[in-house]
């Protein structure tokens, strides 16, 4: 696993995001789009969207299951969804920490 | 698609459904949704005080999904194996019932999903069928109690939300996370499968249901090359898995042909050979009666779809094509963009499940004229031929034997003449759309009145196939619709139609008729009509046309009009 097959899942994910988005709301598609930095454009609905989809897609393409939900990061999620890139860290720390997620779904 | 007209809807949700308004909102397929919600949580309230800020403006799509432990407190109860409480899951079902019913009176459709639970509820596990409290056994209940309840109610429609479930996978369709963090029921691939169904809803609702599917022969309505291997040797049927699918597939197309849908030919082929499969394989599930027509030749298939398409008095836009080449597919799209040309799966065995994705089909009802379509249009091949033996065209007319047969709009015809009167776009003076609820409304007024026409022949029924209303208006009966299907026009039933109207207003006491045509980019055929052979002046303008009654208006020779 490494950081630029994480960050491409992001990306993917924030185009998925997008389509339920409306127009004034659509993220930046790119390794450099910002998050939830005061410039970003993700609002707390948007937040929990793309968790989601970002859990899914690292089980389905990446067969890594992930849990972005866990306390610490919640907490100050400023933090690890500050940008695409301090995301991407992250769940490489996770993943490379072994912490398994509690799964995408049910 | 920024041409086409907004359609606004209105959510009213017990949970977070942004994220379908935004799906909805944001596709580039048709129709053009302009989506507001409701405040979530507030499902009663919502339906049953137009006075909410939400009712503002008027919507045209009321879409209402609830959660059924939300909704109906009962069902709370049901989820912690507790009785659902004295007046029982009915009452509420019914009371939630009585909510949308008053809802449907302020859109022109309404659309309510169906209730589901999160796959992982097992209730009460290996009894969860079997006993009263089960809660699998109670939705199925309940849901059942809502259709029933909701099916007299003409502008509601109920989707199946458990349809999208299973489509979407347990995993994908429900995940607590979504809940707990922003009150969203549904995972995102449910609320795609939601939007896809809504999108055909309305569509089908709007009249804009495809009607007609062009196929190809070899390789796609069975396997192999009939012109190389002869009609015994082509794949249908059979002890061979994809003989079963190419005869899955007829089967499907069959159905389709059950609700109303026409099916054409279009193949490059030898015509006999060709026609002789079609007559004479023993297990071919679609015969030539099942077909309204076809173009089997060598010729461009874009050509051979739109000489057919017009030969069936249909649009481009009523279509779709099926063909397993690519190349073929590719050519028709390009030529014929109205034309709806799938991608098609290379793998047989796919052939059915890819011809049961296509929502294009879906219709807001189902008369007895959509039943009978095809037949309809093999007699019109009888007659065409009739007309090709007769000498002249009243000699044609003549011995057609044709009856008009008229009546006052009703409640039993009231779903095929709003059907007619949503679809006609050719012989249409005014091209109103309305639903059955508006159109029977509008009647009801004092002097006004509609009128149905139905029209046989010697060689059959072609139903329900005209529309007329009239307005009284001072001294003037005001013609304001005249629709009539492209199945019987040019038999003189157009004439026979105004006779009647000259009748009618004339015992509402009126002394002239006035009819004013509305241009589309359509209904040309209806202003030729009104100039050429109306018998009606046409005004300076050159869009109203007038006739005194002190002229009486014959019914055409040859047409009998009777009063039914």
């Amino acid at each position: 696993m490494n950081v630029d097959l994480i960050t491409q899942q992001i990306v993917d994910a924030l185009g998925e995001l997008n389509q339920q988005l409306p127009p004034e709301s659509r993220m930046e598609t790119s390794p450099e789009a910002l998050l939830l930095a005061p410039e970003g454009k993700l609002d707390s609905l948007g937040l929990v969207n793309l968790i989601l989809l970002i859990e899914e897609r690292m089980a389905s393409q990446l067969s890594t299951e992930i849990s972005l939900t866990d306390d610490r990061t919640l907490a100050q999620p400023q933090v690890a969804f500050h940008d695409v890139a301090s995301l991407a860290q992250h769940i490489l720390l996770l993943v490379d920490a072994g912490v398994a997620g509690d799964g995408a779904g049910q | 698609m920024n041409d086409l007209p907004v359609v606004h809807g209105l959510l009213i949700s017990d949970f977070n459904a942004q994220n379908l308004a935004g799906l909805l909102d944001n596709s580039p397929e048709p129709p053009r949704f302009a989506i507001r919600h409701a405040p979530f949580g507030q499902v009663m309230q919502a339906l049953t005080d137009p006075t909410m800020d939400c009712w503002q403006p008027q919507p045209e799509v009321l879409i209402v999904w609830t959660r059924p432990q939300s909704v109906l407190p009962g069902f709370q109860r049901l989820l912690e194996n507790a009785r659902p409480g004295a007046e029982g899951l009915s009452a509420q079902v019914d009371a939630f019932s009585e909510a949308v019913r008053a809802a449907s009176t302020r859109a022109r459709w309404v659309l309510v999903m169906t209730w589901t639970l999160p796959t992982y509820e097992r209730g009460l596990g290996l009894i969860d069928w079997k006993s009263e409290q089960g809660l699998a056994r109670q939705l199925a209940s309940a849901n059942l109690r809502l259709v029933e309840n909701l099916q007299v109610l003409p502008n509601v429609y109920v989707l199946d939300a458990a349809r999208w479930m299973a489509l979407t996978g347990a995993e994908h369709a429900y995940n607590p996370k979504l809940w707990y963090l922003g009150k969203i029921a549904f995972g995102a691939r449910v609320f795609q499968q939601a939007a896809q169904d809504i999108r055909a809803a309305v569509l089908a609702a709007d009249g804009k249901a495809r009607k007609l599917v062009l196929l190809d022969l070899d390789d796609t309505l069975w396997g192999g090359i009939v012109g190389d291997v002869g009609w015994e040797g082509i794949r249908l049927g059979g002890h061979d898995a994809i003989g079963e699918a190419f005869l899955d597939f007829q089967s499907g197309l069959k159905a389709l042909k059950n609700r109303g849908v026409l099916l054409g030919i279009v193949s490059k082929n030898d015509e006999q050979i060709a026609l002789e499969a079609i007559r004479r394989h023993p297990e071919m599930v679609l015969r030539l009666e099942d077909f309204a027509a076809w173009r089997v030749n060598w010729d461009d298939k874009a050509a051979n779809v739109r000489a057919l398409v017009t030969e069936l008095n249909l649009g481009l836009q009523s279509t779709v094509f099926i063909d397993d080449n690519p190349i073929e597919r590719s050519r028709v799209r390009q030529a014929l963009p109205e034309v709806l040309v799938p991608e098609w799966p290379e793998d047989t065995l796919y052939y059915r499940r890819a011809l049961q994705a296509l929502t294009c089909f879906d219709a807001p009802t189902i008369t007895e004229e959509d039943l009978e379509r095809t037949r309809l249009y093999v007699t019109e091949r009888q007659r065409a031929a009739a007309r090709e033996e007769s000498q002249t065209f009243d000699e044609w007319l003549r011995s057609l034997e044709t009856r008009v047969i008229v009546e006052p709009l009703s409640a039993v015809n009231l779903p095929r003449t709003a059907q007619l009167l949503n679809k006609t776009n050719q012989m249409n003076l005014a091209t109103r759309r309305l639903t059955e609820a508006e159109l029977q409304a509008w009647a009801s007024e004092q002097g006004r009145g509609v009128w149905t026409f139905r029209v046989q022949d010697r060689f059959g029924d072609s139903g329900l196939t005209g529309i007329a209303s009239l307005q009284r208006e001072r001294e003037s009966a005001r013609i304001v619709d005249f629709v009539l299907s492209c199945r019987v026009m040019g038999r003189r039933v157009e004439e026979t139609i105004l006779s009647y109207l000259a009748q009618a207003a004339r015992e509402l006491g009126a002394r002239q008729l006035d009819a004013t045509y509305l241009p589309t980019s359509k209904n040309g055929v209806c202003l030729t009509f009104w100039k050429e052979r109306s018998g009606f002046e046409q005004l300076p303008d050159g869009e109203a046309f007038r006739r005194s009654l002190d002229l009486p208006y014959a019914t055409p020779a040859g047409v009998e009009l009777v009063r039914g």
